[in-house]
């Protein structure tokens, strides 16, 4: 392979083909888009993380001998993102806004939508364990893999997650009337 | 809440549900990814000429200390030089002209030299691409606003039939910058004194 050769012509048997570029993105820019929105909780984010992710993964698959593997490459791209958006908000909530409310202050809301509050409350590695394991339905060893941590890891992460939504969750203890 | 794994589970196909749905794939997606690839591949391609370069350079003299025995690959500046003082001027490449004459290295995506030198005053920049892949010249200023460019051209046989030559007008000394539209990789140096 030569610097050449990438840009002349040759380079239609070392580029990704348009049309292995479109069915890939087909394939799964709608499953990335979904799961960067679980993760941001924010439609927008996810619509530009799942995007930006995809372009990436897209760029390696020269790399990539089989398009199946490219599904878990475009979620750790997708992870990566969301963790790196993730840093740069809590450097921008630490200068400029006051902390999110705690859940009390939240009013009366469906569990459900209680659960999903919490569950975009919580650290990145938890939340992002809860959504691969709970929504991807991935065994510990490949979330490990996706996540790029030891399958324990995973446990304790999905552990003290629920723990954390359990918490959130559960009543207020009662205040003794005087 | 008795069994939270299956409720989280619900709560998750629920809301992936509000997922934004996918638009249609842009037009530039294909050129983006693929400038990206081009990218990482030239890259990749660079770091493994540099180690091949480097292992040659270290068995020829391990073999034959002779000062012949040294063959460089490249142009001996490198085309990604570091910020430019009067100190890099010096060994910048060529005598200072008075007309700035650029070519492509003739196997790498990058031009001949990683930098040039020019006199300050009325400057006009040529440019020959003997190359088959199409290259141009943008100049940028030393606040990095790009004020001139050539048109792309390829080697002989096309429109331009590999040559274009431009008016950069009266330079000031400054440390300018030559980029290329089509390899964004390209760069070089102008040092106008």
């Amino acid at each position: 392979v030569t610097a050449t050769a990438v840009a002349d012509g040759g380079r239609a048997g070392l580029l990704a083909s348009p049309a292995r570029v479109t069915e890939l993105y087909r394939a799964h820019l709608p499953g990335a888009t979904r799961l960067a929105y679980l993760l941001t909780g924010d439609r927008a984010a996810a619509e530009d993380v799942a995007q930006d992710a995809f372009l990436r993964a897209a760029s390696r698959l020269g790399a990539l001998r089989d398009d199946a593997a490219f599904g878990g490459y475009l979620h750790k791209a997708v992870l990566n993102a969301v963790r790196n958006r993730a840093r740069r908000q809590r450097l921008e909530r630490r200068h400029a806004q006051p902390p999110p409310p705690t859940y009390a202050e939240l009013p009366d809301v469906a569990t459900r939508d209680r659960l999903w509050t919490a569950l975009l409350r919580l650290p990145h590695r938890q939340r992002a364990a809860l959504v691969l394991r709970f929504y991807l339905d991935l065994s510990e060893a490949d979330t490990a893999d996706r996540l790029g941590c030891r399958p324990g890891t995973v446990k304790s992460a999905v552990a003290r997650g629920l723990a954390a939504l359990r918490t959130e969750l559960s009543p207020d203890p009662e205040v003794p009337d005087e | 809440m008795s069994d939270l794994p299956d409720e989280l589970r619900n709560v998750l196909r629920d809301r992936a549900d509000d997922a934004p749905a996918t638009p249609a794939p842009d037009p530039s997606l294909v050129r983006r990814v693929r400038r990206r690839q081009a990218v990482r591949m030239t890259l990749a391609v660079g770091g493994a000429t540099c180690a091949v370069a480097g292992v040659v350079a270290v068995t020829a003299v391990a073999v034959r200390p002779a000062p012949t025995a040294v063959s460089p690959v490249s142009p001996a500046v490198p085309t990604t030089a570091p910020p430019l003082t009067d100190d890099r001027y010096e060994f910048c490449t060529g005598q200072p002209m008075t007309d700035v004459a650029v070519t492509v290295h003739p196997t790498e995506l990058k031009f001949a030299y990683g930098c040039y030198r020019a006199v300050a005053g009325p400057l006009r920049l040529s440019f020959t691409n003997s190359t088959k892949v199409a290259h141009n010249v943008v100049v940028h200023d030393p606040a990095d606003v790009a004020f001139a460019k050539t048109e792309t051209i390829r080697a002989a046989g096309t429109a331009k039939a590999g040559y274009d030559s431009i008016d950069l007008g009266t330079l000031k000394s400054g440390d300018y910058s030559l980029t290329c539209d089509v390899h964004p990789q390209m760069h070089a140096q102008l040092v106008v004194r």
